[in-house]
């Protein structure tokens, strides 16, 4: 409900909208980019360009779930930051996730596949995992959070999380393999 | 490489854009149950066949079906131009047509609450619901609205009806409402405009639970006349509370501490609780900086109406100077934490820190207070109306948790806190405040017994406990009065002695089974009596534990050691004059002898009748701490690191101080080991530590030490003293100094106790490094090998590429120190310490050219080890040259941060063609250079080359 007042309050383009937005998933958002910057002060930096990129693009866009609309775009925003950052250095957590990442690339030759082809092929891909899998792969490369956390969180010891991890990034690669995808 | 990395980032970015429902999906599920229920479920159509993207759109539908439907109410227009495309930031929504507002099932609970019927109006639609709840338009327009019309007239079918009170209050809301907010998913707040509880500002409707209630009323109805009934209003009140707020929250939403519901309901119920308390405002106290920035922010963004806490003082304590309080919020109920107030400086400790995990004691609404071990450990009795405080996570502030009449042991350096009694079965609670004697806690419970807690277990015996025993093996038995006759209850299986009451009559004091009067021994237990001893001594001496007896006889030239418990007796060489200075450290009983005429203090370890320590310049320190080891450790300490510093006490005293310190640190194990100050153990063993340190370089330059000393102390006694100070700083880092650390240099926790964990190691290498010779090269190696292992072991919860980032940047730092060693030498001794435990990690040779970096991570068992021994081009494509096997992560993750980390190529005088990684030099091939040269400069490009290695 809250989340359509603000979609609302946004399309009437009323600043209240991205106050009460604020309110309600600041926290979540920082977590997402937490993720992946390790600098407070990038953190609050990408926030507030979180912030005016949800003022830009809403509306046109109505996204249903705000919830998810936010987190990618925070992810989004967050990964460009990072990119910036380490253009000259490698330090950070989310370094370790594109590695793990990496395992999961098909050994293709070829010409690169287009984004919406690939996209298809996640979107198959996650709906091939089961639930629990999902969950735990979307959180973590998609949320970018830590297998530490993941365990905390779903009371899994770490070496479970990461072997389901690994087991679906083979799986990936695996499918995007057969799908004759190369990233 | 970089087609690999460039090619991760797509793939990142790509994930980026998977369908929002599987977000939604994941981000919904955040506890483990929810976890479970999610796999529980039956999804063929998800795991026999590709999603398609409709299928997300409708999954989006279904999952935030509550949103549609009212945004489809309020906006059907909208809705109708929009359609409801799951959609992906910057994407354009496209309109797929309109959507029936009718065909959307509110997804609330099972199906308890349905949609009945939709009316579409002129300037809006209503929608009316399964049971009767409200109306959801007003929920957005905030107007009024007139009772609902017949076409929506959804008591028609009589299924709201209904005999009783409970009915008949929720048609008398629902008559003519005005919802007055959404409280999250399940409860809405309502604001009657007509029936009975049109002024009540509490009125909610719990969708979940389908029914009404009016808090307001509810509580006012409970207190009404019975003034003494009013606490178990409150506790009902608080309860209910609860289980709403739990609820509402939701176990996994952490991170929002959501106002309204909770707020306003526990905030009457704190207030007449509290109604009459004394009041310390934190301007009273002079303390304004109870919350952190942070915290106070988010309450001043959260909480509406956000006042200061206020702490209701306890009246316990006020008598030793010191008070207990706990801070809580005037309005929300919200508690800030447990204070201590020294009531002469008036200074405030937060004791209730890291709480997280346990439920804490509200000082301030306890029933009574027991504080022992100096305010070490507080043992709370918790009425049967109050509540214990539960940490809310993230964000350093308390929730009320109802925890039934209770008794809890709170130990105020670890903020842990036991609770002891369970809350359905509450017949030993307690009814009186809890005595602590001889470490049994005792109380008269609800039930008019007394009861004993000791050793994990209650015992309830009848009669009036008049005093504890304590017997040689460390059991317990409880005196109990009961008339004239007193019983001797054991407190192991409650099997209980009748004595004649003569023998304990005038010994009511707490003690050891066996009390000495004179040169008897009286057993408490049995009645008998024993001498101990014939003649008159000169001098004698009772260790504090009352175990033993240290007696002169005029004329000897030996001291008479007597246990008074086993009957040993032994005997020390030593003139007639002298006074117990300490005993006791930790387990152990030590005992210290001070002969004043000879300056000269004998450390006794009873047992085997020995004299283990012999120093005179003990005499200053110890000798006028009296009472026990800690404390003259204290003053030993303080003596060190607060009054001068170590290089002027060397001055003055000489080794034989270095002696007295050497002869302190077998007791830093005992301390540490002592759970009940522990705080206070560490701050001891971390200047210990401190002071030590430094001295030991004095030390090892120094003629009057005797030969052998040295390596001794380079060896074994700085290694235990180093583990101490490692292990103990590590602990202190974890418990009071990653946040404040984080705060400053922007790091997290992690990585704050892991920078301090480094850097005292890095302290230590370096200080056997410059005192590195020819001869004790050796014993060098060997410790910095063994400090190695030690950080291995501690840093397991670290991830192994930090794991592998911080051995390379501490080897780097150290290496060099070690004086006359090779990296070649100290590969091999690395390798030669790789028991399978074991990591090392070492790095290049400057002079060499040549990088070796060593990489031996055997962590969690799943690496296996190997070497990195140097760079070279195959093809085009960079190898890296391994020997041994490294897992294909271990790898990857330490090559990501390796190649990055290539600042340069070129050729040497002596034309070898180098590259410079991470500072050093690496010997690479004259094609790799140009490799290089060609590709490093456009780090886009692709010189990567992973080399299978498993």
């Amino acid at each position: 409900m809250q989340d359509r007042i603000i979609v609302e309050k946004l399309f009437e383009r009323s600043e209240s909208g991205l106050s009460l937005l604020d309110q309600r998933y600041r926290g979540l958002s920082l977590s997402v980019m937490a993720g992946i910057l390790d600098n407070t002060a990038d953190r609050e930096e990408c926030y507030n360009d979180l912030l005016m990129a949800v003022w830009n693009s809403i509306p046109p866009n109505r996204p249903d779930s705000l919830e998810a609309y936010l987190c990618t775009l925070a992810r989004r925003i967050a990964i460009n930051r990072y990119r910036y950052n380490t253009r000259d250095r490698r330090n950070t957590s989310y370094t370790v996730m594109l590695s793990e990442l990496e395992e999961a690339l098909p050994d293709i030759e070829g010409p690169e596949e287009s984004d919406g082809r690939i996209t298809a092929v996640l979107n198959e891909f996650v709906a091939t995992l089961d639930p629990e899998t999902r969950v735990l792969f979307v959180r973590r490369y998609i949320r970018c959070e830590s297998v530490e956390e993941l365990a905390r969180r779903f009371n899994m010891g770490e070496n479970a999380v990461a072997s389901r991890l690994y087991r679906a990034r083979v799986k990936l690669k695996k499918r995007l393999g057969k799908e004759n995808v190369r990233i | 490489m970089k087609r690999h990395e460039s090619q991760s980032n797509r793939l990142a970015d790509l994930l980026g854009g998977i369908d929002p429902a599987w977000i939604s999906e994941a981000l919904a599920t955040e506890t483990p149950e929810a976890l479970a229920a999610l796999s529980k479920k039956s999804v063929p159509d998800r795991m026999s066949k590709p999603r398609s993207s409709s299928a997300g759109r409708n999954r989006v539908l279904i999952a935030s079906a509550a949103a549609v439907l009212v945004l489809a109410l309020i906006l059907p227009v909208a809705l109708r131009l929009t359609g409801s495309h799951g959609t992906i930031p910057q994407d354009t929504s496209s309109s797929d047509g309109y959507t029936d507002p009718t065909s959307v099932i509110p997804p609330w609970r099972n199906g308890e609450l349905k949609l009945a019927s939709l009316t579409y109006r002129s300037s809006s639609v209503s929608a009316s619901l399964r049971p009767p709840a409200f109306d959801l338009l007003t929920d957005r327009t905030d107007t009024t609205v007139g009772p609902p019309d017949a076409a929506t007239e959804p008591n028609t079918d009589g299924a709201l009806y209904g005999e009783g009170e409970e009915e008949n209050f929720a048609v008398s809301i629902m008559e003519n409402v005005k919802i007055n907010s959404y409280m999250g998913s399940d409860l809405i707040k309502l604001r009657p405009e007509s029936g009975d509880h049109v002024d009540c500002p509490d009125v909610y409707f719990d969708i979940r639970a389908n029914e009404y209630t009016c808090m307001s009323c509810r509580i006012l109805s409970l207190m009404e006349g019975n003034e003494e009934y009013a606490d178990a209003a409150i506790r009902c009140f608080v309860e209910e509370c609860l289980v709403s707020y739990s609820k509402l929250m939701g176990s996994g939403e952490d991170h929002e501490y959501r106002t309204g519901y909770y707020d306003l309901l526990i905030a009457p119920a704190n207030k007449a609780y509290f109604e009459g308390r004394k009041k310390l405002t934190l301007k009273k106290l002079g303390i304004t900086e109870f919350m952190s920035d942070e915290h106070r922010e988010y309450a001043e963004r959260n909480i509406p109406d956000f006042e200061y806490p206020v702490a209701d003082v306890a009246e316990y304590g006020t008598d030793m100077g010191k008070c207990l309080f706990t801070l809580t919020s005037p309005r929300t109920g919200v508690a800030y934490g447990n204070y201590i107030c020294d009531l002469e400086s008036g200074e405030i400790t937060r004791i209730d820190r890291n709480c997280e995990g346990y439920d804490v004691p509200n000082l301030s609404a306890v029933s009574g207070i027991c504080i022992t071990n100096d305010y070490k450990t507080i043992i709370a009795a918790v009425p049967d109306f109050s509540y214990m405080l539960n940490a809310i996570p993230h964000t350093d502030l308390y929730k009320p948790v109802y925890s039934g009449n209770n008794l809890c042991i709170f130990r105020v350096g670890t903020g842990e806190c036991e609770r002891l009694i369970d809350r359905v079965n509450q017949g030993n609670a307690p009814a009186t405040a809890v005595a602590e004697r001889l470490g049994v806690l005792t109380y008269v419970g609800t039930d008019g017994l007394t009861y004993a807690y000791w050793n994990g277990t209650f015992y309830s015996m009848a009669g009036e406990l008049t005093r504890v025993i304590r017997d040689t093996d460390g059991g317990r038995y409880a005196v109990m009065k009961q008339g004239d006759d007193y019983r001797i209850y054991s407190l192991k299986d409650t099997h209980s002695l009748l004595v004649s009451s003569s023998e304990l009559e005038d010994k009511l004091d707490e003690g050891n089974r066996y009390v000495v009067e004179g040169n008897l021994r009286i057993d408490l237990l049995r009645g008998e009596t024993l001498t101990l001893w014939e003649g008159e001594p000169a001098t004698s001496v009772v260790s504090k534990d009352g175990r033993f007896i240290y007696l002169y006889f005029s004329g000897e030239d030996r001291v008479h050691c007597l246990d008074v418990w086993t009957e040993e007796r032994g005997y020390l060489s030593l003139s007639d004059s002298f006074t117990e200075a300490a005993c006791e450290a930790g387990e152990i009983t030590y005992t210290l002898l001070l002969n004043a005429e000879e300056n000269r203090l004998l450390m006794t370890y009873f047992k085997d009748g020995q004299v283990v320590f012999d120093a005179e310049a003990f005499r200053e320190n110890v000798g006028t701490a009296g009472g026990s080891i800690r404390k003259a450790l204290e003053e030993v300490v303080h003596y060190y690191t607060i009054n001068g510093d170590p290089l002027r006490f060397y001055e003055k005293s000489k080794a034989q101080d270095m002696l007295c310190l050497l002869a302190v640190t077998p007791y830093l194990d005992a301390l540490v080991a002592d759970n009940t100050s522990r705080e206070t153990n560490l701050a001891i063993s971390i200047r210990v530590a401190e002071a030590l340190i430094p001295y030991l370089n004095v030390w090892a330059h120094s003629a009057e030490v005797p030969d052998g000393v040295v390596e001794s102390m380079l060896g074994d006694m700085t290694l235990t003293m180093f583990r101490d100070y490692f292990y103990t700083i590590k602990r202190y880092a974890e418990r009071f100094k990653p946040k404040e650390l984080a705060s400053e240099y922007g790091i997290d926790r992690d990585s704050a106790i892991n920078g301090l964990s480094e850097e005292f190691a890095a302290d230590y290498l370096f200080f056997l490094g410059v005192n590195a010779t020819a001869e004790n090269r050796g014993i060098l190696r060997d410790k910095a090998c063994a400090v190695l292992d030690l950080i291995v072991d501690d840093l397991r919860c670290v991830s192994e590429y930090d794991l592998s980032l911080a051995y390379r940047s501490l080897l780097c730092e150290i290496t060099p120190a070690l004086t006359g060693m090779t990296y070649a030498e100290f590969i091999q001794s690395c390798r030669y310490m790789d028991d399978g435990e074991s990591l090392c990690f070492v790095t290049t040779d400057n002079t060499a050219n040549d990088i070796r970096c060593g990489l031996n991570l055997d962590y969690d068992r799943d690496f296996v080890r190997g070497f990195i021994t140097g760079l070279t081009f195959t093809e085009g494509e960079m190898e890296i040259k391994a020997e041994g096997r490294l897992s294909r992560r271990v790898f990857m993750e330490y090559w990501v941060s390796f190649s990055q980390s290539i600042l340069e190529v070129g050729y040497a005088a002596d034309g070898k063609a180098y590259a410079v990684i991470d500072g050093y030099y690496a010997e690479i091939t004259p094609d790799a250079l140009e490799e290089f040269k060609t590709r490093c400069v456009d780090r886009d490009s692709e010189i990567a080359y992973y080399p299978e290695i498993y």
